[in-house]
């Protein structure tokens, strides 16, 4: 881990640190390549974070999303921890809560990697597990940023009401 | 919702048991929205020990916890005269079929996998609080 946001989260200092993930990991990809999940599986599903729009006051939203991308820093934390100690028990578990947790907020994408090293941890396949770290990674910081967009939306509703 | 189903809705208690905080709180804004009165803890033993002093008229428990699991809380819930009756639905990960078995073995009463639809999330917890409160045998 590089950087990371203190809590409670500044979405400001938040916002700064994911720009530079994805500075980071735009190099990283032009420099190594990447290899993807398939193209169906999106970043973001739209419909997940709509539907928790429309059935809870956009106050709470907004804290719950905040708890997330704040939790979703320490799980890639403790994920790379996991792959650089070999502990693929402990990833496996990490990455099932990963899968649930970035579900939950439409991450689509970082579900189904979480979901594949969760798999790969089970099964020893070291080699799977490292490069679904690195892709995890990647997915991670696509989500935050696409989620972090959807929180400075709610942010601006809000302000036009105040 | 009118306001006798309103009333209602809130003396009815949901009791959910997760270690990731971030999943309580998801539970907690959706079931508290649409008028259930929510307490979230983060362990099978915090269930246990919070469930006799809250009435629940349905707990849902995570599986993976650290410490008892979900499975293990679930039995000691139906081991337990008062809590023997209430709806659990296991809401997890897990999606194999072993896993389901070893749910409702366990004396759980649904299997909600996470990542979860919030809408259907609701319709399941609206089913189970429409059944009339379980009484201690």
């Amino acid at each position: 881990m590089d950087d990371f946001v203190s809590k409670p989260l500044d979405p400001d200092d938040f916002l700064r640190v994911v720009r530079r993930f994805v500075a980071d990991a735009g190099e990283r990809d032009a420099a190594g390549g990447s290899r993807a999940a398939p193209a169906s599986v999106p970043d973001l599903d739209d419909a997940q974070l709509d539907a928790l729009t429309r059935l809870m006051p956009a106050k709470r939203l907004r804290k719950i999303i905040e708890s997330f991308l704040a939790a979703a820093q320490a799980r890639l934390q403790q994920i790379e921890a996991c792959a650089r100690q070999g502990d693929l028990a402990a990833m496996a578990r990490e990455a099932h809560d990963l899968k649930a947790v970035s579900g939950n907020f439409g991450a689509r994408r970082l579900q189904h990697l979480a979901e594949r090293l969760e798999q790969a941890a089970k099964a020893h396949d070291a080699g799977e597990v490292a490069s679904l770290t690195a892709e995890v990674r990647r997915a991670s910081i696509t989500a935050w940023d696409l989620v972090a967009r959807r929180l400075a939306l709610l942010k601006d509703a809000d302000r036009e009401l105040a | 919702m009118n306001r006798a189903e309103a009333s209602s809705r809130k003396a009815m208690v949901i009791l959910a048991a997760d270690d990731q905080l971030v999943n309580i709180m998801m539970l907690e804004s959706l079931i508290e929205t649409q008028g259930f009165t929510f307490f979230g803890v983060a362990s099978g033993a915090e269930c246990l020990a919070l469930a006799p002093r809250v009435n629940p008229r349905l707990i849902l428990l995570d599986i993976q916890m650290p410490g008892m699991d979900g499975f293990e809380t679930c039995r000691q819930l139906r081991a337990t005269v008062a809590l023997k009756h209430v709806p659990v639905a296991f809401l997890t990960g897990r999606k194999a079929a072993a896993d389901v078995q070893a749910g409702m073995a366990a004396g759980g009463n649904d299997f909600i996998v996470k990542p979860f639809d919030p809408d259907k999330l609701l319709a399941r917890v609206v089913h189970w609080t429409s059944k009339p409160a379980a009484t201690a045998a």
